[in-house]
Formats: C-alpha cells, sequence, structure tokens
C-alpha cells in the first residue's frame, strides 16, 4: 500500500483533512529521479500558519527553479492527525511527492518563534529520525534551519546540524551545492559540516565549545576544526535583482494570511529598542516601485487572488508609497483585486493614505503606541507623540472608522504602575476626542480596543540586556489596566504571562537548555504556541529535572560586558551601538531614523566590500 | 448590463476530494478570475464573483456531475468556457462542458453513486449476500441528523442498488439515493446502516458520485 492510500484510510477521520494531501494550484512535482537534491521546507506549526509565510514561499520557489533541486512542503499534523500517524506508522511526508522526508538531501525548518521548537523536534521524531544531531550519523539527510530564531540557536543546537543566518536566497543554494559535492564524492557528515562552516552565513553549533563561568553565564564560545571566529549573517544587497516568485502556491483551505503578498521592503529605519525585527533584519532596503508592480502583476495572473498585501515592517517608510499605490490601483481595481496595508505608523497615517486604503476596504484601524506616556515611548524610542496618535485616530473618525485597535506592551524597562494606568488614560481621551468631534460618524458609538502584549527581551536589540518582568508582576499589570478603565467604549484584550516568560528563556537561552528542550517534548510538549496544546507543567518539569532554573534567564540584568551565548553570531549591528542606546533609554533620550540621518549601527558593513558611510539610504 | 447564465459541469476527483464545498467555492472563484472569462460580479458595496452550486458534494466523496452556475457579461462561444477554465484549474478540478442552465436545481430528485468497499480478508462474497438480505428488509431505520435534532427516517424507498459486483476483495455498487431538497440521503448514511447490520466496517471505501436526476429520471442539465 502506498503513503497515498495509507492516508485515505485515516483523512476522513480528521479535521480540515486537505492540510495533508498537497495537490494545490502551483505546488511543484517533479520526477524524483530527474532530481540530484530533495529537500523538506518544514514549517513548524500547522498548515494554515506555515501557508502565511513569506520566507516559505521565496525560498520553495527559488528552490524549485533549480532543474536539480525538488523542494517540498510539511507542516506540523495537528493531534489527531499525528495520534492516527503514529498508529498507523505513517512516517512525516512531503505535501508534493506524498513520500517519506526520512530519505531526502535536507530538512530544512525555519524558526519564526521560539515556542517552535519542541515541533522541530516532534517533526523529526515523526520522520523516523533521531532528534540530536550526533545520533544521525549519515550525510543525509542534512537539518538545518533558518529564520529569525536563528539569531539565537543555542538552545536547539543540539539538533540541527546547521543554521543559516540572515536572508537565505544566495547562501541556501551555496548549501546545496556544496553537499552536491560532497555526496558525489562520498564525504561523511563531518567533512560536509566543516567545509559549510566556511561559507558565509552558515553557523555549524557542533563545531563551537562553550564554556561557563562559576556563576554560570557564558565565558567563552570557541571555535574547532577551523570553523570562523563569528558568523556573520547573510543579506541580497540589491532587491531589485533579488529572486522573488511570480506564483505561490494557493491553498484550498483558508489560511491566515490568504493573499498575494509584495515584500516591499527589508529591515526598517526606525529601531524601536524592543523589536529584534527591527534590528536583525537590518540594513533598511526598498524594492523599487517598478519591481514591485510586477511582482504584483505576476502573482495576481497565476493565484487569482482577490487581495495584495504590502509587507515589511513598516510599509509606510517605504519613499515610493504614493507612486506604487498609484500604479497598482490603475489595474487592481479594473480587476477587481483589494489592496491592504498593515504595519502603518500612527505617524504616517495622512488623510491622503486613508481616502486610498478607503478606496479599498474598510475594515478596522490598527495603531502601535507601544506604551501609555511619553516618557515610556521615548525609552523604547517609539518616536511617537501623543498628539501624532490623537491626529491619526482623528482622521480614521473622520473618514468614518468608529473603532482603533491600540497595540501596547507591558513590562517595559523602567515602567512604573503610572505608565500603565496611563495606557487607559490615553484610551479615554481617544473616546473623549471622538464625542468631541461635530464631525463624527453618525448613529454609531466609538469603540477603542486596548491590546497588551508581554514585553520580551530579545537577543540583538538594545533590551538584550533587560531583566524581564516575573509572571506575577505582569498579572499585577494587567489587574492594574483592567481597574484603571472607566469606560464601556474601551475593551481590554491580553493573555497570561507564561508564553512570554517561556518565549523570554528560549530567546536569551544558552545550549544547556537544549536538554530541557528535549524534556519537554518528550513529556508531550508540541505546539505550544497555541492554547489548547501548551502546558506550562510540562515545561516546569523538563526545567527541573534538567536543572534549569528560567529566572536565571529572565530575571537576571545582564552586565554590558557578559559574554552572551549569542557572542559568536554577528548580525551587523555592533554591541557597542546596542550598549549605548540601552543606555539612553534609561535616560529616556530617543533616536532619530535612519533618513534623518545614519547612527552608525554597524549594519552597513554587510553590505562588504564597499564604503561603510551611509550606503544604506 | 447584459448577464448570460451558464451552468459549468465539472468532476472533482482524486485528491480534489479534500476540498469542502466552501473551499470548492473559493477554489473556482479564483479560477475563473485567473481564466480571464468575463464574468458577472455582484454589484454593491463589496462585489464578489457571483457563483452558485447545486447539490455540492459532500468533502471526501468525488463526483463527476458537479455544476457552478454563473453569469456572463460578453457573448462568447460557451464550448469555450470549459477549455479556458480548465487551464487555470488545480489538478483533480476539471470543467466537461458549459451550456445554459435547462433545469432549475430544485428539480434535482436523485442522485448515482458508484461506491467500491474493499475487504483485504476477502469476505467481499459474503458481504454482497449479507448486503441482499441487508436490501430485503420491508425499512431499513436510521437516525438522521437534522437542524430539528436527530430523527428517524426510514431510507429504504429512498434507496436503489442498481448494480452489484464482486471481485478479489472488492464489493462494487451503483447506489442511486433520494437527492437534493426534499429529502437528501448521503451514501455514508446508507452505508453506515449496511456496516451495522453486516456487524463489518470495509478496510477501505470509495465513493464517486456519477449522475444527478430530476424525478423522471432525466439527466440534470
Amino acid at each position: 500500500m502506498n503513503l497515498y492510500e495509507q492516508l485515505e484510510r485515516i483523512l476522513d477521520k480528521v479535521q480540515k483533512p486537505a492540510r495533508y494531501v498537497g495537490g494545490e494550484l502551483n505546488s511543484v512535482v517533479k520526477k524524483a529521479d530527474e532530481v540530484d537534491v530533495r529537500f523538506a521546507f518544514c514549517f513548524p506549526d500547522l498548515y494554515e500558519i506555515g501557508m502565511s509565510h513569506l520566507g516559505m514561499k521565496i525560498l520553495y520557489a527559488l528552490k524549485n527553479k533549480r532543474e536539480d533541486i525538488w523542494c517540498e512542503r510539511v507542516f506540523a499534523p495537528a493531534a489527531d492527525m499525528e495520534a492516527l500517524m503514529r498508529e498507523r506508522g505513517i512516517p512525516l511526508y512531503g505535501l508534493e511527492s506524498l513520500e517519506p522526508i526520512r530519505t531526502f538531501d535536507f530538512i530544512g525548518f525555519t524558526l519564526q518563534y521560539e515556542l517552535c521548537y519542541t515541533t522541530v523536534l516532534n517533526m523529526l521524531d515523526l520522520a523516523g529520525l533521531p532528534v540530536r544531531s550526533e545520533d544521525r550519523d549519515s550525510l543525509s539527510p542534512i537539518v538545518m534551519a533558518g529564520g529569525p530564531c536563528a539569531c539565537n540557536p543555542e538552545p536547539v543546537s543540539a539538533f540541527v546540524d546547521l543554521f543559516v543566518l540572515g536572508e537565505g536566497e544566495e547562501v541556501n543554494l551555496e548549501m546545496i551545492d556544496l553537499y552536491k559535492k560532497a555526496k558525489a564524492q562520498g564525504w561523511s557528515k563531518q567533512a560536509y559540516l566543516e567545509a559549510a562552516a566556511k561559507i558565509s552565513g552558515i553557523y555549524v553549533p557542533s563545531l563551537y565549545e562553550v564554556n561557563y563561568h562559576a556563576d554560570g553565564t557564558v565565558r567563552a564560545v570557541s571555535p574547532l576544526d577551523g570553523a570562523p571566529a563569528k558568523v556573520t549573517k547573510r543579506i541580497v544587497a540589491d532587491l531589485d535583482k533579488v529572486f522573488y516568485p511570480k506564483e505561490f502556491v494557493v491553498p484550498f483551505i483558508d489560511i491566515v494570511h490568504d493573499r498575494a503578498m509584495l515584500e516591499v521592503l527589508r529591515g526598517c529605519l526606525r529601531g524601536c529598542r524592543f523589536c529584534q525585527a527591527g534590528f536583525i533584519y537590518r540594513p533598511f532596503r526598498e524594492k523599487s516601485h517598478k519591481t514591485l508592480n510586477q511582482n504584483a502583476t505576476d502573482l495576481a495572473a497565476s493565484t487569482g487572488y482577490e487581495e495584495i498585501s504590502l509587507t515589511s515592517l513598516s510599509t509606510s517608510d517605504y519613499a515610493g508609497i504614493q507612486p506604487l499605490l498609484t500604479e497598482l490601483l490603475d489595474w487592481t481595481e479594473r480587476q477587481r483585486v483589494n489592496l491592504s496595508l498593515p504595519s502603518l505608523r500612527v505617524d504616517s497615517f495622512s488623510p491622503e493614505l486613508l481616502e486610498q486604503i478607503a478606496r479599498v476596504r474598510k475594515s478596522g484601524l490598527t495603531f502601535a503606541p507601544e506604551a501609555g506616556t511619553q516618557r515610556l515611548r521615548d525609552v523604547i524610542n517609539k518616536n511617537v507623540t501623543e498628539g501624532e496618535i490623537m491626529d491619526s485616530c482623528r482622521t480614521a473618525f473622520e473618514g468614518g472608522y468608529a473603532s482603533v485597535k491600540l497595540y501596547f506592551m507591558l513590562g517595559l524597562p523602567t515602567e512604573t504602575m503610572e505608565d500603565v494606568a496611563e495606557i487607559a488614560q490615553l484610551a479615554q481621551r481617544i473616546v473623549n476626542m471622538y464625542y468631541s468631534l461635530p464631525n463624527k460618524p453618525k448613529g454609531r458609538g466609538v469603540q477603542v480596543t486596548i491590546s497588551a502584549a508581554c514585553f520580551v527581551p530579545k537577543p540583538f536589540t538594545p533590551f538584550e540586556f533587560e531583566p524581564q518582568d516575573t509572571m506575577e508582576r505582569f498579572a499585577q499589570k494587567q489587574r492594574h489596566l483592567k481597574e484603571s478603565i472607566r469606560s464601556k467604549k474601551i475593551s481590554f484584550k491580553y493573555h497570561d504571562g507564561v508564553t512570554s516568560v517561556l518565549e523570554a528563556v528560549l530567546a536569551r537561552g544558552d545550549r544547556r537548555l537544549c536538554d530541557a528542550v528535549e524534556a519537554a517534548w518528550r513529556g508531550g510538549s508540541r505546539l505550544d504556541g497555541w492554547d489548547e496544546y501548551f502546558d506550562r507543567s510540562r515545561w516546569d518539569r523538563a526545567f527541573a529535572e534538567t536543572g534549569v532554573d528560567p529566572a536565571f534567564y529572565t530575571s537576571r540584568r545582564r552586565a554590558y560586558d557578559e559574554a552572551m551565548p549569542w557572542a559568536h553570531l554577528d548580525y551587523g549591528v555592533e554591541r557597542a551601538y546596542l550598549i549605548e542606546e540601552n543606555r539612553k533609554a534609561h535616560e529616556a533620550r530617543t533616536t532619530g531614523h535612519c533618513r534623518e540621518g545614519c547612527n552608525f549601527c554597524g549594519a552597513a558593513a554587510l553590505y562588504g566590500e564597499r564604503e561603510r558611510i551611509p550606503p544604506c539610504l | 448590463m447584459l448577464m448570460i447564465p451558464v451552468r459549468v459541469f465539472f468532476s472533482k476527483t482524486g485528491r480534489a476530494k479534500y476540498t469542502s464545498h466552501l473551499d470548492t467555492m473559493r477554489t473556482m472563484s479564483r479560477a475563473l478570475k485567473r481564466s480571464g472569462l468575463p464574468v458577472w460580479y455582484t454589484q454593491g458595496f463589496n462585489p464578489h464573483l457571483y457563483s452558485t452550486f447545486s447539490l455540492p458534494i459532500a468533502l471526501g466523496y468525488e463526483s463527476e456531475c458537479e455544476s457552478m452556475d454563473i453569469r456572463l457579461v460578453r457573448e462568447m462561444d460557451l464550448s469555450e468556457v470549459a477549455d479556458k477554465l480548465n487551464r487555470s484549474l488545480p489538478p483533480g478540478f476539471k470543467a466537461t462542458r458549459a451550456a445554459a442552465p435547462v433545469m432549475e436545481p430544485s428539480a434535482i430528485a436523485w442522485a448515482d453513486y458508484r461506491v467500491t468497499l474493499r475487504y483485504l480478508d476477502a469476505e467481499n462474497t459474503r458481504m454482497r449476500h449479507k448486503l441482499e438480505d441487508f436490501l430485503r428488509q420491508p425499512a431499513i431505520e436510521v437516525q438522521k441528523r437534522t437542524k430539528k435534532g436527530e430523527k428517524t427516517l426510514d431510507i429504504r424507498p429512498l434507496v436503489q442498488l442498481l448494480e452489484a459486483g464482486s471481485e478479489s476483495g472488492v464489493l462494487e455498487l451503483t447506489l442511486r439515493l433520494a437527492s437534493g431538497n426534499a429529502q437528501n440521503i448521503n451514501p455514508t448514511l446508507f452505508l453506515k446502516a449496511f456496516y451495522d447490520f453486516a456487524d463489518k466496517e470495509p478496510d477501505g471505501v470509495r465513493i464517486i458520485r456519477t449522475g444527478i436526476y430530476n424525478k423522471d429520471l432525466q439527466i440534470f442539465l
């Protein structure tokens, strides 16, 4: 019985069987005997989440464009499917071939968030592979990983053979080409990894030894066997030349982001001090509006999507936003394609921009002031004033919107209970402003939604030195905020701090956490990002069994001269710059954005040999 | 505005059976968009591509006789519609023809299904006899879920066995089941009742809808 026949027997017993059979429009099916390298691109979460991810779409199309590579998609099965797969002995398979990935050449994971780590182990296990790198002897499959969490991969370093740091378009192909040579010449896995470590942007954790001080902090990370002392992340310098898919796989089932996506720019010029993406994706680079219009035309034609979204960390910072919208709207309206613009900044929200969004669709509007007081917004370098927040909301209300959603964070460095209460006051002032407008939308009450996340300090940000609030402290702040709200027009959404604290442990952890991650997985943890799967007690047990004190990683202020577990990884932005920014944060001093003048963060060096001084903008 | 109603007949086979009706609607709507066919959009605040489906097949079954009604805003040779659409459809979906609708969807009364039951223990012949016994009953009462809760229904008058063949571990049946707005019998409802009666479940089941008819057994057009 082939795998499809085995699947047919179980798929009528599971939720959303279309997740598990492939066959979607634009999925790439090749002949296994006509390719040299088979690559399983694994997203350690459910189909609906993974299929929404732009990076996977790019790398899938990039690899499949090469005739000698067949890249397939693999997602984590939900619990009902996993149980049946284990019961019937069905191994994890690629959606294109429906063949077990165990025999593939590469198994690649993208690490988008820390809470996916146990899912990575579970997927390796479902594939029928030992989870630890050291227990997999043969050259294939090479288990690799990339994505933002690769900037501190130490908590999963025992499971993954190699990590790709930064942007994958070039380095993935270099990694595969080297593998083809290794396979042809019969190299050992060790020989391949040692050679791969010499490719810029590839980090092989087994080639580094970590020593610790008596107090548990890292003393040194030392390279072995000729591995480089520092591994620098890769970037693609010219975004108008970077590969971009002409086709997206169009899923049958509804996924989280079911639309064509344009990648408008990479990096961010703002420098919000809490934001890891804003630092690890530097330098700021934009695509030309001509390239973007072409990308949009190609995708609309190949997918039939009724919506195109302009994605990036901050789309309103895109210099060519007006010409781009004009060019796009010229044909999208005619073809009944909607445009969506997520990630707009409060201070860039003009009546003109509103009008262009309004031509498309009127949904809710979301702004992210992040903190309730100007002092705290200056601490985090949000560089948004209350005046700008009020102006944006006024523009929205005058444009016919009657509800706004505001994103905040609790637990930011230096935060006091007054800062917390001010979140409620700010929302109240927005409500009052609404009722003071002579031309407010008629007959409708206003709705202001406050959504407050728990702050997680992340590597390669100016807040990498900061302690995180404890769960108890988060709960106090949430209560305080709730009690500070006086109006029924304001609703408050939050999530308990447990997963944020776990995220903080894993984000800034070292390789001693590998045992805990494995213990948590063996105890049943997987899909930890989902409330219905997450169970705190499994992690508590895992930490206890493996002698890990989570507070060591979360609640401790780290000295400026402490060696971080990721000290041997280089994301461009210099340590000295992060320290300087941390100092300014504690003095509530702001730093201007890159267009106002280069701050010499160091990321320009990622361009390579070129002049160091502002090549970014 | 010119509006030409067109009924597109299509098949949904292989892995496409795992696409639910809602997902099929979206798949078709995107394929129509990619095809460049001059389809009519609903007017109003949030225009969307107009399409309506007659007796959509349930998740898990294949079908050779699905139909979707759309409207064209430009005269064209209807024989081109299926070809154009086929160039845009994902594997498993195939437009078979397009024509002006003849019958109202409410005229649908029967549907035929080809059912393949596989028995790894080669009990197919015994099961065929069981099936004959099962159908010889004067009444077959099943529990059917409705919007108002469970109710007991005698499905015997609503089911006809047109053909039964049995060879090499496989029992193949052609069933005609009452279908449509008035009375709709899902093949699984019938099969579950049979499994209970025979006290045995097959190891594999494949169900393909092969035809849809009105009360006079004319093919739905």
